[in-house]
């Protein structure tokens, strides 16, 4: 009898040794069609949970009605589809097309496991991979479903770690990078957070196709208390990461971070007073079109940063209240940001100055945590 | 005693134009009131006992009598019943060195803490001895009262489980002391004046009503621990499904009295002088006061005030362990739930914006 992990592999195996077919059989040529959009989850006045489509301009192209609280988005790859994934501890996946409206998709997580928020695509787009807990066995694993065979459940991986949050492959096409945050949690306990003294949070490297683990890296042991959470790598294999701090909140450690596979983990520096109006909160990262500016919002400290990622140097600092979601623009240096007010603003970093394209204030969209750049 | 490796001066701050200026003196006498009346006082009670707990297992322990046996219990219940009192305050020296775990690492769920102290007991008994630096380093899961309930509700007492009582118990009593001095009043970087002097701005608070929201949301989180972690974790989905054991401190049976002083030092915290007569409001101080400026705050403080007193008088009439009541008498403790959920309800809506307290969509931990 085969294992899980060996049906997985083979069912992996013969997808990569046919992409293009499975994609004709199901009609699917659509590579690579252009749209600047972008997509994000959102509440609405009366608190219903919604996902849009939003238009380069601000507005709203279209609203698609969530299950229940969102959190990210990502677009697969060669479609018109995205995946939007149930918040922490939340069970929906729901897929859809953002050119017809179409529900592609409505799937839940397996029993006995929830979503941390988050997911991604292989770069042909079969296969879909999301964060999850398995909190029977108190870990933390990678589902994947097949988006060819209606996102069938086809197995999972391990994440080799707690909490696993954010995920994105590398310009390789083969290696996961998982932000594995360190933190146990359980859907009995709400939110809570149930090992803090012995949180031990890393960035791990994985081979999506057998699971194995390529590599694991962690702060050093006095900073075991920054959770690892949000990523962006770009077409370098530069990986950014944000961090939340779970120790005192009377310290400001440094929350973003970078690194290139090997070696340890490197802290960006910034003048201490941004890391103190951050609030030991970074809420998400993202690259700039030419992945040269990274930046990280604090909805917290409701501020947005941006640092050149090559020479680490912090390029600016912005106030976006409730702040969180955070994409590239069409051009390079900058942003589209949207905040928990309903304000969407663009940040242009080199001219160091933002506009808002969509005012705050009548409540009517409360844009979540992730924006995605289609 | 600020430890603080990545402290920035507010100064900066101001100076780099990142964060507004405003003094803001709205919260002052609020600050005042729960640094002053609640925070500093109770962190000195839970001292005190804390010491008398530590004199007590020295004197008490090791003799196989039913007399010993009740002075330790006592003298355990008192230190568990002042910490309850304070285990609201989430912020502040507290934070460090994992001292809140180290107090109480609970809920439990891996059963670390019998692991440790299994392990903990055998290097006692192959000869280890322990200093108190050595034994803060050992297992978080075994440092605080959880541990010690465990040993005192065993059958005998032998000596390893006497020699690690009396670490327990003076550990408590160290951190304890180190929380009410880290804390006081006038001292170097004593942490009651980074609020108090909060209004014209100090290392850790731009302004008075940062440090304020400080304090409510411990509020928040205090109610929040109450409902979530000590009643719906053991009461299940059902009678069948209940959970005895997840209750706090199950083996010595006062659950629910520890819920009953964690309401009380919050409706205290919150600004109810006489929390069990709440309504008369003879007494207004903090929040409840700030709340009573105008009518519609003050109709705020009269639904948190009715909540209060309701919450007390039924946790009042719990008078068996709460892991019994799990089980065949739901009821009173559901009345409880539900009372603590509309707290909560006003807290995070109508009080929060009533305050200005800006609670965002998108800053929940973990996300």
């Amino acid at each position: 009898m085969l294992t899980r992990r060996e049906m997985l592999k083979q069912a992996i195996t013969a997808a990569c040794l046919a992409p293009a077919a499975g994609y004709m059989a199901v009609g699917e040529a659509l590579a690579g069609t252009v749209h600047h959009g972008f997509v994000s989850a959102y509440a609405d006045q009366e608190g219903a949970m919604k996902l849009a489509l939003i238009e380069p301009d601000g507005t709203v192209a279209r609203d698609w009605a969530l299950p229940a609280r969102g959190h990210a988005i990502m677009r697969r790859p060669k479609s018109h589809h995205v995946a939007a994934f149930a918040r922490r501890p939340g069970r929906f996946l729901l897929v859809v097309d953002f050119t017809t409206g179409a529900e592609v998709a409505r799937l839940s997580s397996p029993p006995d496991r929830h979503f941390y928020g988050h997911g991604t695509y292989s770069p042909d787009g079969r296969f879909l991979y999301t964060t999850e807990n398995d909190y029977i066995d108190e870990r933390g694993v990678i589902g994947v479903w097949d988006a060819i065979e209606g996102y069938r459940r086809i197995g999972e991986l391990s994440a080799h770690g707690l909490g696993p949050h954010e995920l994105l492959f590398l310009p390789d096409g083969e290696t996961l990078v998982v932000a594995v945050g360190g933190i146990l949690t359980h859907p009995d306990e709400g939110r809570a957070k149930l090992n803090i003294p012995e949180m031990s949070p890393a960035l791990v490297y994985m081979n999506a196709r057998s699971g194995q683990l390529v590599s694991r890296h962690q702060l050093p042991q006095d900073l075991h208390k920054l959770s690892l959470r949000h990523l962006c790598v770009n077409a370098a294999g530069r990986v950014c990461f944000g961090l939340q701090n779970e120790g005192p909140k009377s310290e400001f450690p440094p929350l973003v971070g970078f690194h290139d596979g090997t070696g340890d983990l490197r802290l960006l520096e910034a003048p201490l007073e941004i890391w103190q109006g951050m609030k030991n909160y970074c809420g998400s990262v993202a690259y700039d079109q030419s992945g040269t500016v990274a930046g990280a919002s604090s909805p917290r400290g409701s501020m947005i940063s941006f640092w050149n990622i090559e020479t680490g140097r912090h390029l600016y600092a912005v106030t976006a209240r409730d702040g969180c979601g955070l994409a590239a623009d069409t051009q390079a240096g900058r942003f589209i940001a949207t905040c928990g007010t309903g304000e969407i603003m663009r940040i242009d970093v080199n001219r160091q100055m933002a506009i808002t394209l969509r005012s705050p204030g009548n409540h009517d969209r409360r844009w979540d945590n992730h924006l995605l750049a289609l | 005693m600020l430890k603080n490796r990545f402290l920035v001066p507010a100064l900066a701050m101001l100076a780099s134009g990142l964060i507004s200026s405003g003094a803001n003196a709205a919260f002052s006498e609020a600050n005042r009131y729960m640094v002053m009346d609640q925070v500093v006082p109770g962190y000195e009670g839970f001292a005190k006992v804390a010491h008398q707990l530590k004199e007590t297992v020295a004197d008490q322990c090791g003799f196989e009598d039913q007399v010993a046996r009740e002075k330790l219990m006592a003298a355990y219940q008192q230190a568990m019943l002042a910490w309850q009192a304070v285990q609201h305050v989430r912020f502040g020296p507290i934070e460090y060195a994992d001292r809140q775990y180290r107090i109480q690492f609970w809920p439990d769920k891996r059963n670390r803490t019998a692991k440790a102290l299994a392990k903990l007991k055998a290097e006692v008994e192959s000869g280890r001895s322990f200093n108190i630096v050595d034994f803060a380093q050992t297992s978080v899961a075994v440092q605080g009262f959880p541990a010690l309930e465990r040993i005192f509700t065993q059958d005998d007492l032998g000596p390893a489980d006497c020699i690690i009582a009396n670490h327990i118990a003076e550990n408590i009593a160290l951190i304890s002391s180190r929380l009410s001095s880290e804390w006081a009043v006038g001292e170097d970087d004593g942490f009651a004046d980074q609020i108090l002097q909060a209004d014209v701005g100090t290392d850790l608070y731009k302004d008075d009503k940062e440090a304020a929201f400080q304090f409510f949301k411990s509020f928040q989180t205090g109610l929040q621990v109450m409902a979530e972690s000590k009643l719906i974790r053991p009461l299940g989905e059902s009678a069948e499904k209940a959970r005895p054991k997840r209750a706090e401190a199950w083996r010595t049976g006062q659950s629910a009295r520890y819920l009953l002083e964690n309401a009380t030092a919050l409706a205290r915290f919150y600004g109810i002088q006489n929390p069990e007569t709440a309504l008369s409001v003879d007494g207004a101080e903090g929040f409840s006061a700030k709340l009573r400026a105008d009518d519609e705050g003050g109709e705020i403080d009269h639904q948190v005030r009715m909540r209060f007193e309701e919450l007390i008088a039924q946790l009042k009439t719990l008078d068996r362990p709460l892991s019994e009541m799990v089980a065949d008498d739901r009821e009173p403790l559901e009345i409880a739930l539900k009372v603590i959920g509309e707290l909560r309800q006003i807290t995070d809506g109508p009080m929060a914006e009533k305050l200005g307290f800006f609670i965002g969509f998108n800053n929940l931990d973990g996300d």
